[in-house]
């Protein structure tokens, strides 16, 4: 092909086209590579963090996690409140029979 | 699920509630801009690389996208010609063609020196094209990969068909000096 126009002679456009046709020929991209970057494109778009049902999910693990949050609290609450109780039941207790003991005598 | 025969417009305006149709659009398109971004870098590394950041670039705009008489497709390759030029700015440096550029028509003959001369013939003029301006690139790709017509070339490089006549015509004198200088 390229014989014409090495002799001297200048290259016709017809053959400098063939040329051209031969050399920038489609190439294939590797298939693992397409489907990889199709499934990241779909998820990203109908499952990523922006959907709807992502955000659904998101508040109503959120809301669960307080309502826990909350429930922890008040049974932590109660307990401490339960121990002061009895702390202050126990300290009554000691000091009753010193009272009575000392009226006795 | 989008059916084949649904025009890029319908699926561009399905895309807001339906993923599979931006997925039906990549499929459509994907192999024509990773060619064109393929024989801009000259490698695949590249080219896989920039054709993802094409398609995300895409799908994160691709409410704003209007049928203003422009295709999607153009659209498409005008995202890839902003990033490879991008790629190109960053890298400060003209294309080279690198080793890894595809020679995929020498076919096997019974003569290995007349292959590797075809071999050289080819690479030479993959080296001339690489060198052209990014707007000849361009044509050359959408004309000789992509199979494109004038006005089909046009509409993406939003140059009117005659233009695109006139510019291929360039083009072509241009890769004849440089594959034979005068005097040679």
């Amino acid at each position: 092909m390229m014989e014409a126009g090495r002799g001297g002679k200048r290259l016709e456009k017809k053959q400098l086209e063939a040329w051209l046709a031969q050399v920038l020929v489609p190439v294939e991209p590797n298939p693992r590579f397409l489907r990889r970057l199709r499934a990241r494109l779909v998820t990203y778009q109908g499952g990523g963090l922006f959907s709807g049902w992502m955000m659904v999910v998101v508040l109503a693990t959120a809301l669960l996690l307080a309502i826990t949050m909350v429930g922890l609290l008040l049974r932590l609450l109660l307990g401490w409140l339960n121990l002061i109780g009895m702390i202050g039941r126990k300290k009554r207790g000691s000091v009753d029979p010193q009272t009575v003991t000392v009226t006795t005598r | 699920m989008t059916k084949p025969d649904v025009g890029d417009m319908e699926l561009v305006r399905r895309t807001a509630s339906d993923p599979e149709a931006f997925g039906e659009l990549y499929e459509r398109h994907v192999l024509r801009i990773y060619n064109y971004i393929y024989y801009r870098t000259g490698n695949h590394h590249d080219a896989e690389d920039l054709t993802a950041r094409v398609f995300q670039r895409a799908m994160s705009h691709v409410i704003n996208f209007e049928d203003q008489g422009v295709p999607f497709s153009a659209w498409l390759y005008r995202i890839a010609h902003n990033l490879v030029a991008n790629w190109h700015r960053d890298r400060s440096r003209r294309p080279v063609v690198p080793l890894e550029f595809h020679l995929a028509n020498i076919r096997e003959s019974e003569h290995p020196e007349s292959e590797a001369i075809a071999e050289e013939e080819q690479r030479m003029m993959l080296a001339a094209v690489s060198q052209l301006p990014p707007d000849r690139q361009q044509l050359l790709i959408l004309k000789f990969v992509e199979r494109l017509s004038n006005a089909q070339i046009g509409e993406i490089m939003g140059r009117t068909e005659g233009a695109i006549k006139s510019l291929y015509h360039r083009t072509l004198n241009t890769l004849r000096e440089e594959i034979i200088p005068s005097g040679n």
